[in-house]
Formats: C-alpha cells, sequence, structure tokens
C-alpha cells in the first residue's frame, strides 16, 4: 500500500526532528544549547554564535517573535535557555520553573517614542495620553511609571497605559492612536527612521544601567555540562566587549541573526552611544531585588524569589563581566 | 400463473399480523390489525389502499424489513425474520446504487451470493437484456430516465432468480406512458415463470391491470376491507366493459372505505 | 467561451482589487500601507534572496504532512464512529466540547508536547483540519440513505461487503466535502502554526518581517499564502470532479 508508507513516513519526518528527547547530549558529544531570543538590539550578545567554534557546545541560536511564545518555549523545556525579561524570568521561577539567570544580555536599552510633536516635550506633557507597553510584566512597565512618578506624574490617574505588540506601536503613534511608547529597540529607532517619533528620553536616563533582560538557563543543563555554560557565558560577554569597541561591525553581523537592516542597528548602538550597553554582565542580587520591590509597589505582582537560588554569577566573575 | 390444473400451494401466508406503533401521545396507533392472506404460488396479488391502509408496512413484513408485533408471515412455511435473497423488493425509489454503473448494479445482488464472476457477468448481460437495456451497461443510474432505472432495479432483482417479487408502488414515480409500457414489460417477464408477485399500488387501474387478485385495503386500523379475484384473460384491455365492471367494484368497496373513515389518514 | 469570460472576468476582478488597493496606499506612507507595486517590488527580493522559495518549501511540506497525517487519522475514526453507535454515543460530546477550541489556544500544549520548531506548527494544523474532516466522515456515514442498506441486506450481503461497498461510496460525498473544507481551514491556520519558535516558513516570514515593521513584507506574504491557499483550492475541486467523474456522481 504505497499510500500507507508515504504516511508513516510522513508521520516520521515531523515527529523524528523535534520529540523531545532530554538528550540534547546527542551522538555528537557536544551538547546542543538552543538559546532564545527576539529580534530586539537587547538580544545582540546572541552574535556570538556566529563568531568562530565553540569547542564544548553547539550554539542553536532560536528566534522567538514575541515573549509569549519565548516564555513558553522555556517554561517547556523546548530550549536550553532564553533571553527572557527579568520579570517574565522571576515570574517563571516564582512557579517553580528549574531556571537560573548565568548572565544579564545587557543594560539599558530602551527609549520613550513619543509622537514628533513640539507640544510633547517633556514628560508632563504626558498627561492625560495614552501610552503603550510591551506587557505589564515588563521592565519598560517599571520604567515608564519611574518615569512618571519622578515627573510628578501619577501612572493610574494621569496616564493611560496600554498593553500592545511592539510591532504595532510604530503604527499606532503615527495614527494617533498612542502619543507614546516604551518599548525595547530598534522600535523607537524605527520610528525615528521613519519621522513618526521621536525620544523624549533613554531608558538609562530614566534608571542608569538598569537591567532588563536576562539569560536564564535551565538547571539540568548548568548541572549536567558546566563547562559547556562556562563557554557559552564567556563567549558571550566577548561578544558584548565586541559590540561595545565595533559597533558597524556587530550591527552588521547583527543583521544575520536579528533581521533589521544594518544602518538601524548601527543608528541604535551609536546615536547615541549608550542607549543599549553590554558591559557588566554578571547578575547581581542588588539589581533584581529593586527589580522585584518596582514590581511590588507599582502593583504588578506580589511574588518574592529567593535570589540567592535563582542567580548565579560564577560563569559571568570567571569571564571576566 | 397457475393454469388451473393443478393446485398450486401456498407460497405466502400471511396469519394474525398486527403492527403497533406508539404515538407521541402514548396511545397506540394500529399500522395494521389482524391480517391474514393466503397467497398462492405463482399468484399475482395487488395490495391496494389509500395511504395509512397499511399496504407498504405489510409488504415491508412480508420482506422482513419489519418485524410484526402480533401475528407472522410464513414463506415456504417458514417464519420470515429477515430479508433475503429469495423475496426481492423493487423500490419506488429504484434504490440504484448511483455510484455503481448500470452493470455493476446487476453485478452487487450476484456478487453478494458468491457467483463466479464470469458467470455472473454473464447472467448480469442476460438479464440487462431482458429489460432491453444490454446497450446502457456502462451507464451511470443519473444518465438514465426513471423508467430505465426501475427496468435496471427490475433486472437487478430478477438476476438472483428470486421466489418472490414485492413491489412497492414500482411505477408511482412515473409519468402515465411510462407506466402503462412498464406494466406490461413487467407482465412480459413473468410469462418466464416461477415467480410469486405482491404488488402495493394506490393506482385503481394498475391494480386491475396487473393483479390476478386485488386485496383491498382499509386505514385506522389498517385491515382487509375486501378481496377481488380479477377473471380477466391476459392480455388485458384497459378499456372496456369488463375492466370497467372491476373499476366499479373497487369504488363501490371504497365508498365503503370512506364512510367508515372516522378521520383521514393525510 | 464562458471559459474565456470567466477567466477574463476574473482578472479584471483582481485588477479591480488591485486599483482600490493601490488607491488606498496612497492616503498611507510606505510603512504603514504599501501599495501593490511596492508590495511586488518586495516580492522580487524576497525571491532574489532565495528566501521565497525556500519558506514555500518548508510551509508546504509540513502542511501536507499535517494534513495527510489528520486526514489518515479521522477518516478511519469517522467512518468507525459513524458505524458503531455506543462510541459515537461515547466520543462525541468529548469531540463536541474540543472542536471549537481555535488551534491557536492550544499553543502552549504543543509547545509542552513537541517543543519547537517542525512538529508544534504540523500540530497546530493537524488540529485544524482533523475535526471537519472527522465530522464530514461521521455524518456521510450517518447520512447513508437508509435504503441502499435495505437493498444490500436484501441480496445478503456480508456486513464487509455493506461496509466497502454501500457505505464507503455512499459516504464518499460527503467526505470529500469535508477533506476540501478542512484543507481549506489548515491553511488559513499556517501562518498560526508557524508562529511557533519555527525558523523559517511562511508563516514565520511574516512575523518576523512584522517585527521589522516591514510591512511589504508582510503583504509579499500575505499574497503569496493567498496565491497558494487558491492554487491548493483549485487542485483539490479538480481531483473533486476527477473522482466524482470515475466513479459515477457527476
Amino acid at each position: 500500500m504505497k499510500r500507507r508508507s508515504f504516511l508513516k513516513l510522513a508521520l516520521a519526518l515531523s515527529l523524528a526532528p523535534t520529540v523531545r528527547t532530554v538528550d540534547a547530549l546527542a551522538a555528537k558529544g557536544k551538547p546542543r544549547i538552543r538559546i532564545g531570543y527576539l529580534p530586539i538590539t537587547d538580544h545582540l550578545s546572541i552574535i556570538a554564535a556566529g563568531r568562530g567554534n565553540f569547542e564544548r557546545l553547539e550554539l542553536e541560536p532560536v528566534k522567538f517573535s514575541s515573549w509569549p511564545e519565548l516564555a513558553e518555549a522555556l517554561k517547556a523545556g523546548a530550549v536550553e535557555g532564553a533571553f527572557a525579561l527579568t520579570p517574565i524570568g522571576l515570574s517563571l521561577r516564582q512557579k517553580e520553573v528549574p531556571i537560573k539567570v548565568v548572565l544579564l544580555g545587557h543594560r539599558n536599552g530602551s527609549v520613550v517614542t513619543v509622537k514628533n510633536d513640539p507640544a510633547l516635550a517633556k514628560a508632563q506633557d504626558l498627561k492625560g495620553k495614552t501610552i503603550a507597553i510591551p506587557s505589564r510584566f515588563s521592565t519598560h512597565n517599571i520604567l515608564i511609571r519611574k518615569y512618571l512618578s519622578d515627573n510628578g506624574l501619577d501612572a493610574t490617574n494621569d496616564v493611560t497605559l496600554i498593553e500592545m505588540a511592539p510591532p504595532e506601536m510604530v503604527n499606532a503613534l503615527a495614527t494617533g492612536r498612542v502619543q507614546a511608547f516604551i518599548v525595547a529597540e530598534p522600535f523607537g529607532a524605527q520610528a525615528e527612521m521613519q519621522h513618526v517619533g521621536k525620544i523624549q528620553i533613554l531608558s538609562k536616563d530614566i534608571w542608569p544601567d538598569h537591567i532588563c533582560c536576562a539569560l536564564n538557563l535551565r538547571q539540568n543543563i548548568i548541572e549536567s555540562e558546566p563547562a559547556a555554560v562556562e563557554e557559552l557565558v564567556a563567549r558571550l560577554v566577548d561578544a558584548g566587549r565586541f559590540i561595545e569597541s565595533q559597533p558597524k561591525e556587530a550591527a552588521t553581523l547583527g543583521t544575520r541573526y536579528l533581521g533589521q537592516k544594518p544602518e538601524v542597528l548601527e543608528y541604535v548602538l551609536t546615536t547615541p552611544k549608550g542607549r543599549v550597553t553590554f558591559n557588566d554582565l554578571a547578575p547581581t542580587p542588588k539589581d533584581f531585588a529593586v527589580t522585584q520591590d518596582y514590581l511590588r509597589t507599582f502593583g504588578v505582582s506580589d511574588g518574592t524569589v529567593d535570589l540567592g537560588a535563582y542567580l548565579d554569577d560564577s560563569f559571568a566573575r570567571k569571564a571576566g563581566a | 400463473m397457475g393454469d388451473g390444473m393443478i393446485t398450486p400451494s401456498v407460497k405466502i401466508q400471511v396469519s394474525g399480523l398486527g403492527k403497533v406503533f406508539p404515538r407521541p401521545d402514548g396511545s397506540a396507533h394500529h399500522v395494521l390489525s389482524d391480517i391474514h392472506l393466503d397467497i398462492r404460488e405463482g399468484a399475482f396479488v395487488c395490495l391496494l389502499g389509500p395511504s395509512g391502509c397499511g399496504k407498504t408496512t405489510l409488504l415491508s413484513a412480508m420482506a422482513g424489513f419489519d418485524t410484526p408485533s402480533a401475528g407472522q408471515v410464513r414463506i415456504d412455511g417458514r417464519i420470515v425474520t429477515g430479508p433475503s435473497p429469495r423475496r426481492m423488493v423493487i423500490f419506488q425509489e429504484y434504490g440504484l446504487f448511483p455510484w455503481l454503473t448500470v452493470q455493476d448494479n446487476v453485478l452487487f445482488g450476484l456478487r453478494a451470493q458468491g457467483v463466479p464472476e464470469a458467470e455472473a457477468r454473464e447472467r448480469s448481460v442476460e438479464y440487462l437484456g431482458l429489460v432491453g437495456l444490454a446497450a446502457n451497461a456502462g451507464n451511470h443510474p443519473h444518465q438514465l430516465s426513471g423508467g430505465m432505472k426501475q427496468r435496471v432495479a427490475i433486472a437487478r432483482a430478477l438476476a438472483v432468480r428470486p421466489d418472490v417479487l414485492l413491489m412497492d408502488e414500482p411505477f408511482g414515480a412515473l409519468d402515465a406512458f411510462t407506466r402503462y409500457r412498464l406494466q406490461d414489460e413487467l407482465l412480459r417477464l413473468l410469462e418466464l415463470g416461477g415467480l410469486t408477485v405482491v404488488l402495493v399500488t394506490h393506482d385503481i387501474d394498475e391494480a386491475i391491470y396487473l393483479g390476478d387478485r386485488v386485496v383491498l385495503m382499509a386505514p385506522n386500523p389498517g385491515r382487509i376491507q375486501e378481496t377481488l379475484a380479477i377473471d380477466l384473460p391476459r392480455p388485458r384491455q384497459r378499456t372496456g366493459a369488463a375492466f370497467e365492471g372491476y373499476r366499479r367494484r373497487v369504488f363501490q368497496a371504497f365508498a365503503l372505505v370512506h364512510e367508515r373513515m372516522t378521520d383521514y389518514a393525510i | 467561451m464562458i471559459r474565456r469570460r470567466r477567466y477574463v472576468l476574473g482578472l479584471a476582478g483582481v485588477l479591480l482589487v488591485a486599483g482600490i488597493w493601490q488607491a488606498l496606499a496612497s492616503l498611507y506612507t510606505i510603512e504603514q500601507l504599501p501599495g501593490p507595486l511596492v508590495v511586488v517590488k518586495a516580492l522580487g527580493e524576497l525571491f532574489a534572496s532565495g528566501v521565497l522559495l525556500k519558506s514555500i518549501a518548508i510551509s508546504l511540506a509540513r502542511f501536507f504532512t499535517a494534513y495527510l497525517l489528520a486526514s489518515a487519522a479521522a477518516v478511519p475514526l469517522g467512518l468507525w464512529l459513524g458505524r458503531s453507535l455506543v462510541s459515537f454515543e461515547l466520543a462525541n460530546p468529548a469531540l463536541q466540547l474540543l472542536r471549537p477550541i481555535s488551534p491557536i489556544a492550544w499553543f502552549p500544549l504543543a509547545v509542552l508536547w513537541f517543543g519547537i520548531g517542525n512538529a508544534p506548527a504540523v500540530f497546530i494544523i493537524f488540529l485544524a483540519a482533523f475535526f471537519p474532516v472527522l465530522l464530514a466522515t461521521v455524518q456521510g456515514v450517518h447520512g447513508v440513505a437508509p435504503l441502499y442498506l435495505k437493498v444490500a441486506a436484501n441480496f445478503g450481503a456480508s456486513p464487509g461487503m455493506v461496509f466497502c461497498r454501500v457505505v464507503l461510496p455512499a459516504a464518499f460525498p460527503s467526505i470529500a466535502t469535508g477533506l476540501r473544507i478542512a484543507i481549506g481551514t489548515a491553511w488559513i491556520h499556517l501562518v498560526a502554526g508557524e508562529m511557533l519558535g519555527a525558523q523559517s516558513g511562511l508563516g514565520f516570514l511574516i512575523v518576523d518581517a512584522r517585527n521589522f515593521l516591514r510591512t511589504d513584507c508582510i503583504m509579499a506574504g500575505m499574497l503569496v499564502v493567498g496565491v497558494l491557499g487558491l492554487c491548493i483550492d483549485s487542485g483539490v475541486v479538480v481531483a473533486e470532479r476527477f473522482c466524482r467523474r470515475r466513479w459515477g456522481m457527476a
């Protein structure tokens, strides 16, 4: 029966490569480590995958299109690790997903973009306006609330915050549905380049050197392959240095992993310098504790995670991050 | 049909047959009540009556599609408990399988009976020839007229060589001209002998034209009102005093029926 | 003659839509709503880089795998449920409960069971195709005219013969309709299915372009999805017509 054998083949083809077997440690000997990321400049250090061969692991970048899918995959163990927003990581850890943070993805990196209108020059001009954020569970939510309260505005009563997918934010700004948004780059830069919006403030000026995304790895890979994790972290730190020192080259390589044109990436990295930084990437309890406090203060979540158990900076320190 | 010299045996014997259906309000609807009927071998009996008189149910019980609530049907002395190719049914809607060709339709019954393929093919051609449709062996039913479809159904039924032919208003869906032709063709086919026929109809002329006996049935409850022997030589004339005479008698019987009908079954 | 007129009118309709599209696009910037010519240019760009053909090939492979698996599972199951009243009464409430759930809502479970990549996408498309085919098959079997079953019983046909030679052919039109509807529904879910960490395919192309605000690429992807969907449906119509003619019901 030709039909039956074809069906068997189809079944095998579709299931074989992706049935999740615990052996990321495949027949090759080098463990395969899949790292999930989004096409945002915050995750640019993933270009480490394209900078030479790895000795002790096979690094497989997995590009997701939005946070929920990435979080789902990390939760289900479909990837060995991912760059996750700190609130997302904390939330997963609270739900007892066995993950640990071994490295920060970056510092800073977001921007408050407002409509290209002289009337929207400073924070107080945002009173009564609608501002888009990617998700309640984001550093951006924290940043915008801090920004507003630093300037005497109350996030609950003086503005309207709405959640929106980042790609839609630029159009929403253009059509006037929102008057401002805060999100990871390069969406802000793209709004600038389309002359739809302008920067009101960089996130680094709201909360200097704030953390945003962190590399969360599943505990079992840390425990079973510490040497591989060590190399992974070292190479990511190295990539960060590369981005800081050679933004133009980094942008060119970045296109392969992120997808935006090199000019856009370069713009984000250089204009102005410091929009997003890749220094000082060792995870510290202080940064995360502050984040948790903010989440509590702003009523986003009221959990507490044992940061001593959640964070592991040994690899980062060894790499000199 | 019997030649009168030898008394043919009773082929179909209906004794005390009753069929009850529950009505929505719980009361019993006697579709058939205490039916007694003996049909001789080789006879052509017509069941005639208005809607609701139970004639189709009676035929269904003879075929074995319906189990009686009371009494039984015996064919060749054995109680009928289910359908059998020994008693083939011809339906008003033909019942041809639309996905099969005319020939394959005829072959269906033969194959179901396990007739070897070569013999089955020969027989199918033979019977299609008998009904004059050998040339249409490769057509599909939807390509045929109503009359042709019924002829295929008849060929299909006869091909398995049954003893009994049960026909449920077989020509009801056809126009008058086709009906008359098919009635004659049916009689011609039956001359080949060996078949006992029970035909259900509401067409008085058809009953008198075709039947040796006409069983008049009435509704509420479904029962046999009267039985008429049609003593006309074949081939029969559809017009003429003798035919008219029988028509008149049937009408009279039905006038009685009308008087006694307390509620209409329509 | 009539066929030529149909093509001409069809083409005119498409051009009319393109004209309206162009008119609408002039009210927006290229990033917001690109016109047909811009989109065609993006299409060329995607084709030249090889991305387009690769995406089409991968999407089609996933799609047909999922569709064939779904049909292979649903038709036999539907035939069985159609024939066995007890099984049907057992399974039907559960099926009716699962059916209205959009395949997209199964995302988290898909990732949990199948990880990322090909399998969850195939799973989502599978779900989209499975239920229509299953239900149509059951209905097809239930809808077999009792007359046919009576005729078969009259001839003393064995249960096997009744099933293979009466029930199956009688149910076929309904099954075929179900297969055709399912292929359309499944194709629509292609984009959704490929959003789950798939690294390739038309759906991935579209959502990726979305992140880059390349509306022209998004629309180019949409156009390709639409055209391919049309081709698939036309293919099904032709196949259906062929089967019907062969089986004598056209």
